[in-house]
């Protein structure tokens, strides 16, 4: 069992919202709700779920970007809500994102040098050897050395995100959030980024969250797969596993909805959840899918589900995970 | 099937500070009558200037150089303005991407589909009782109530529903659909796509759905076209597409989407990028980016031919 780089325990994030003006009301959007997982050295985890899921508020905790209502996120064994000052550097030092829109993500009135060699000073790498790292930096996100002058807007999308990819691991990281990295690209280009993101794992030993909402694109690049729904998690397990048999009703549905890229597939039986995503100001009590879920029972609407282990490293938070039946409800 | 659309030898400039810019470059295709007929390429192909080349609501800068836009045997292209309002909605009817952009904010949803009911002079109970026929249709759910709500009341699957209420409350023989799902998340796109399909199936509307997403196209699409940076590459059925692609661009593009885990191997890609339109390569516009390159390919461009039953195909390679 490899050790693991990240742990999250019980974490939990809720925005207080007020109502009424002379006499105020508080109610709360549980935006991430009780999430306990952890990512080992070199994996890489998924993390899908709709809009709403909580999935970014979940890694901008993760990173410190964002304070925790609850409980701990441990990083190499130790708990960065209580990190001095010193260590916060050495922490933020070891960690990056990239975001989804490269053009709104890289500052437009500096050229790339300007933008690689900010994280740089930051950390007071000696200023004569700052031009062959962001050189170094350049040929391994594939762009050639001319690109370092230019500015954001002269380059393609694709170029971008690699602009963002050389910035995110210049300081030689160890873990990397990855929030949907080429939901802005085209897919000849998308290809390109995932591959190089891969041979960048391998070479520089990284650990991935890798958040998403294409199913097909988490398949390709995941060892493991968390599925999110209104800020809970409701399963985790090993890609395929989740692929090939998901158990969470709400994992069954994201599968059954989400298209598959091969005409065949069109006519198969599909599993459906009733209604829309709920609104986060009213979550309902105990599970949280349980007014759209049509295994719905009196405990359902009560308690909220553990997650139990239905298989090697396979997780699901359903009360009836060993009793329910797709097939039932498939058409 | 009978013919409903077809399009012939299509090309559109676009006037800009550079120069001209040749965006739609002898685009052949035809619609038939109760099919869904999915355009996908990547950004920049020309997909959606087609589509509003055939509404005729190109932007100043933009015209049609050439090329015939034939509709149910009538000439689009020398319609006046006059048949041309008509002709919009009524004949073709169009949704976007963002609802909220074509949703007017101060109108509740159910007032916005009745003003498009009542340009046919009927009287307003009745009409009403159409909206909330159409919303039924469509599956909103509570439609007595919701035609009450306002756009931003309504989540974006809501909105998106609205939307096709308007545009198939005039009964258009055609409705374009341009990228209607790309703001949803999976699940309401499921659900939009089945009634876009319901469309097509109960109440005999042709779709154009213009698209970027193969997994779109697969479970929604009778036949394809494959554009690339303003040219029609390669057209068939869904099967000729995703199971027989014949040009090394479609080729190439099925092998780049991801359809495996990285423990089966890598995705393949395609070396450089789109070209810009103002500076495209001679000849064959994939020739700089394609793996079978000739030499025929850089100078003489290839035209657009049936080679199988409706498979049609603008390659040199199969020329030879």
């Amino acid at each position: 069992m490899p050790q693991n780089l990240l742990e999250i325990k019980h974490l939990k994030k809720y925005f207080r919202i007020k109502n009424g003006f002379i006499r105020k009301t508080f109610r709360y959007i549980k935006a991430v709700d009780d999430v306990s997982l952890a990512i080992a050295k070199k994996e890489t985890l998924g993390l899908v779920g709709e809009s709403g899921s909580g999935k970014t508020t979940l890694a901008r905790m993760i990173l410190k970007l964002l304070e925790t209502t609850k409980d701990s996120v441990l990083f190499e064994g130790k708990d960065i809500t209580m990190l001095k000052r010193t260590d916060l550097k050495e922490f933020k030092k070891n960690t990056n994102m990239v975001f989804q829109d490269p053009a709104s993500s890289l500052d437009p009135r500096k050229t790339i040098r300007e933008i690689l060699k900010r994280s740089l000073e930051v950390y007071h790498y000696p200023r004569d050897t700052m031009d062959d790292l962001i050189y170094e930096m350049l040929s391994k996100v594939e762009l050639s050395v001319d690109f370092a002058d230019r500015y954001p807007n002269q380059l393609s999308g694709g170029q971008q995100q690699r602009v963002a990819i050389a910035r995110a691991i210049i300081l030689k990281p160890k873990f990397i959030i990855l929030d949907e990295p080429t939901s802005a690209l085209d897919i000849s280009v998308q290809a390109q980024i995932l591959n190089l993101l891969l041979d960048l794992q391998e070479k520089e030993n990284l650990t991935y969250l890798f958040i998403t909402h294409d199913l097909n694109i988490v398949r390709y690049i995941s060892d493991r797969i968390g599925v999110m729904y209104l800020g809970a998690l409701m399963e985790i397990g090993p890609t395929e596993d989740i692929f090939l048999n998901p158990r969470h009703p709400y994992t069954q549905a994201l599968m059954d909805s989400s298209p598959i890229i091969s005409p065949e597939a069109r006519n198969r039986k599909r599993f459906e959840l009733n209604g829309e995503i709920e609104s986060m100001i009213n979550t309902p009590a105990g599970c949280r899918l349980h007014r759209r879920c049509p295994f719905v029972k009196e405990i359902c609407t009560v308690d909220i589900p553990k997650m139990t282990e239905i298989g090697a490293d396979h997780f699901v938070a359903c009360h009836f995970v060993n009793e329910i039946d797709f097939n039932l409800f498939k058409n | 099937m009978r013919t409903l659309l077809d399009v012939k030898n299509l090309s559109i400039d676009y006037k800009t500070s550079k120069g001209i810019v040749n965006a739609i470059k002898d685009v052949t295709f035809t619609i038939r009558e109760k099919e869904i007929f999915a355009l996908v390429g990547e950004s920049g192909c020309g997909k959606s200037t087609i589509a509003f080349a055939l509404m005729r609501l190109l932007s100043k800068n933009g015209s049609i150089a050439n090329g015939s836009i034939v509709f149910n045997g009538k000439e689009v292209i020398r319609m006046t303005e006059k048949e041309m309002a008509d002709f919009r909605g009524k004949e073709i009817g169009m949704i976007f991407q963002n609802p909220m952009d074509s949703l007017n904010p101060v109108m509740t949803v159910g007032k916005q589909v009745l003003e498009s009911i009542l340009i046919d002079k009927i009287p307003k109970q009745v009409a009403w009782e159409k909206v909330i026929k159409i919303f039924e249709d469509v599956r909103i759910p509570d439609a007595r109530e919701r035609i009450k709500s306002y756009p931003f009341e309504l989540s974006g699957g809501m909105r998106q529903r609205a939307m096709i209420s308007m545009m198939i409350s005039r009964k258009p023989t055609l409705l374009i659909a341009d990228e209607p799902t790309t703001a949803l998340d999976v699940t309401i796109q499921a659900q939009i796509l089945k009634v876009i399909k319901r469309l097509k199936d109960e109440f005999k509307t042709s779709v154009l759905l213009i698209t970027h997403d193969f997994g779109v196209v697969a479970e929604t699409a009778d036949r394809i076209g494959v554009m690339y940076a303003g040219n029609l590459v390669e057209m068939g059925s869904l099967e000729d597409i995703f199971n027989r692609a014949s040009h090394p661009y479609t080729k190439l593009l099925m092998k780049a989407l991801p359809t495996i885990s990285k423990k089966e191997g890598r995705l393949v890609t395609i070396p450089g990028m789109v070209p810009n339109l103002i500076n495209l390569p001679e000849g064959c516009r994939f020739s700089n980016r394609c793996p079978n390159k000739m030499d025929i390919c850089s100078t003489a461009t290839p035209r657009l031919k049936e080679y199988t039953d409706g498979h049609y195909c603008a390659c040199h390679l199969l020329e030879v």
